[in-house]
């Protein structure tokens, strides 16, 4: 039980007997969480933002990768740069605020200047130091990123050299982030208005939610309530204001859904869109058909949710969110969530857009708060060392198909597993690949685990 | 230079913290009923997000607010969800003591007194026992009721100061 964790296997991997199964400590275990944080957060691939929240020459963006500030910056030369944020002196972080504009950035301790390229423009009073040639010889430029990759403005960095490419690694899941940042010829926006929230739960639970249709009846009866009762009063002529895609649940539960497990850890949630007229983006379909063909429209009207493992999410349903996720604690993460809106999009249709984003996705809206008690709930119950593992990953497993399916050819996708059913079937199959891809990236032990 | 307040303008404050002091008052007894009969059926309820850390947002319209109602019939879908028992995150509801301070008020053209104010909410977890603080600066505004020959709130507008959420905000912990 109180086994090292590098030493024991935290995922219990044995589909031909029918059996997938993870140690509940691995919600709990402050060593395998600073294993995460050192082995994935910080050697792999992770998501830190859009290219155009960085738009113009010298703009930067501050963001932590695991527990190393990271300042991306726009230099002169219009290239983004990643940097490890810390002045080489005596490592001050070198960004005060989260964004702006900044030709060069000073330290505000001993003066060191870098430009918007990593170069260190000034020692202060250099020539007065009585540097030894030691120090002169030295490279003072701010210390790059391993890697830096751009995917159609999706920004990721690795702090890690050994990598697979960002295309590599992001593989068929381009596919999904091509049915979002094509919503508009012009790409995709964040709307103005930072939300950040954090919970008393283990990061691997919101990575888990997004992906969960099971839990959406039972834990957000409410607001399905207050979406029937809304209707209602729209039916009755009191009440403008838009309607989700939620309002109409028998329809929902007559819809298929599926999932998609690709290579790295990622994957596809989507769910025929039985409402679909009430998406923003259905306002203007015969021209979105004509831009982008029938077949890209109706799959990008669908329900779709992306898991880019390990720490972005894009969770398109009435509305699109991004969301950041970072873990602080075993028992404690960050989500920084973002709407996101079509360039150019009306301001009728936008003005839908952000209210129906409020509703569900706000962690002061309707139903997100109810999901953020659940994780708590979680966090606090499966402390219960009486108890090893989960029963939480058993649903679909004799659905699941091996390789492709009919979804996945339609889009000419190549996933690694795959799940199609109805509503209630509610897939946990999905989740194996993450966790077997989270057991490599830790190195730990595969297989059937040591009692 | 400041110059001395006229009576009107006292009379204006004394209004407004008085309209004010009833309304967190009926928050704190968890009168919903009573709560919701303070606002007027268009009343806007609007509490902006922040516009990367440097100023509250500014156009519900076209930017992200952390809740946003243009209706008294949004308010009633939030007392109704939170009363449901069908929502983990609002049952049980926490205990609250809101406060008010510096309330400032003045009288408009058109009839209606727009006040100013700091609250500080403090909010309980009585099953974690944990605490909480939400804090920030509040903009009402008042309009007569002919009907009940009393005011209504029109507009309520409050900007979070500390706008890092742990887990969740509602109404009722602002």
């Amino acid at each position: 039980m109180t086994t090292s964790p590098a030493h024991q296997s935290y995922i219990d991997d044995r589909l031909d007997d029918g059996h997938f199964s993870v140690r509940r400590a691995a919600m709990h275990d402050p060593a395998l969480f600073d294993l995460e944080i050192e082995r994935i957060f910080e050697s792999n691939w992770v998501f830190v933002g859009l290219a155009s929240q960085l738009p113009a020459a010298h703009d930067y963006l501050s963001v932590m990768v695991g527990r190393t500030p990271v300042l991306l910056s726009r230099g002169g030369d219009g290239q983004i740069r990643g940097f490890i944020d810390s002045c080489r002196h005596r490592g001050a972080r070198l960004t005060a605020q989260p964004q702006g504009n900044r030709r060069t950035h000073a330290c505000p301790y001993h003066g060191w200047v870098y430009d918007s390229q990593g170069r260190c423009l000034d020692v202060k009073d250099r020539q007065h130091g009585a540097y030894a040639p030691a120090f002169e010889a030295e490279d003072h430029n701010l210390v790059e990123v391993a890697r830096l990759g751009d995917y159609r403005g999706f920004l990721f960095v690795s702090l890690g050299a050994d990598v697979p490419t960002l295309d590599e690694f992001l593989g068929d899941t381009r596919s999904f982030l091509d049915l979002a940042i094509d919503q508009s010829p012009d790409g995709l926006e964040c709307v103005p208005g930072d939300v950040s929230y954090t919970y008393r739960g283990n990061w691997k639970l919101q990575v888990e939610n997004a992906l969960d249709l099971y839990h959406f009846t039972s834990t957000h009866p409410s607001y399905i309530q207050v979406l029937s009762q809304r209707k209602q009063r729209r039916q009755e002529g009191g009440d403008q204001r838009p309607s989700s895609i939620y309002e109409n649940m028998a329809a929902q539960r007559g819809a298929q859904r599926g999932t998609l497990s690709f290579p790295y850890g990622h994957v596809a949630y989507w769910g025929d869109n039985p409402n679909a007229a009430e998406r923003p983006l259905a306002r203007d379909y015969d021209a979105l058909v004509e831009r982008v063909g029938a077949h890209k429209a109706e799959w990008m009207l669908k329900v779709r949710n992306l898991v880019i493992f390990p720490n972005l999410q894009l969770v398109e349903n009435a509305s699109l969110q991004l969301r950041i996720l970072r873990p602080l604690r075993p028992d404690l993460t960050e989500v920084r969530a973002y709407c996101l809106a079509p360039v150019g999009e009306d301001a009728a249709t936008r003005r839908a857009r952000i209210r129906q984003y409020e509703d569900f996705y706000n962690p002061s809206g309707l139903a997100t708060p109810d999901d953020v008690a659940v994780y708590e709930r979680c966090q606090h119950g499966s402390a219960a060392r009486q108890i090893d593992w989960f029963q939480g990953y058993a649903r679909g497993i004799t659905a699941r198909h091996e390789g492709g399916n009919d979804a996945a050819a339609e889009l000419g996708l190549n996933p690694v597993e795959s799940v199609t059913g109805g509503y209630a079937l509610a897939d946990e199959t999905c989740f194996h690949t993450i966790y077997r891809e989270w057991q490599r990236l830790l190195g730990l032990p595969a297989g059937e685990p040591t009692p | 230079m400041t110059h001395a307040p006229s009576e009107r303008t006292l009379a204006a404050r004394d209004l407004a913290e008085h309209l004010i002091h009833g309304e967190l008052r009926d928050l704190d007894a968890q009168d919903w009923e009573a709560w919701l009969a303070r606002f007027h059926p268009e009343v806007e309820y609007w509490v902006p997000a922040w516009r990367q850390g440097l100023a509250p947002t500014s156009d519900p319209g076209g930017e992200i607010s952390l809740i946003y109602c243009d209706s008294r019939g949004g308010l009633e879908e939030r007392v109704r969800r939170l009363i449901s028992q069908r929502s983990p995150a609002s049952t049980p509801p926490r205990r609250t003591a809101h406060l008010a301070g510096n309330v400032l008020a003045e009288w408009q053209d058109d009839g209606s007194v727009v006040a100013t104010a700091v609250f500080q909410t403090f909010q309980y977890d009585w099953v974690e026992r944990r605490d909480h603080g939400f804090f920030g600066q509040s903009r009402y505004r008042f309009v007569r009721d002919d009907a009940t020959d009393g005011w209504l709130i029109r507009q309520k507008r409050q900007v979070l100061l500390n706008d890092a959420l742990p887990g969740m905000l509602d109404f009722y912990l602002l």
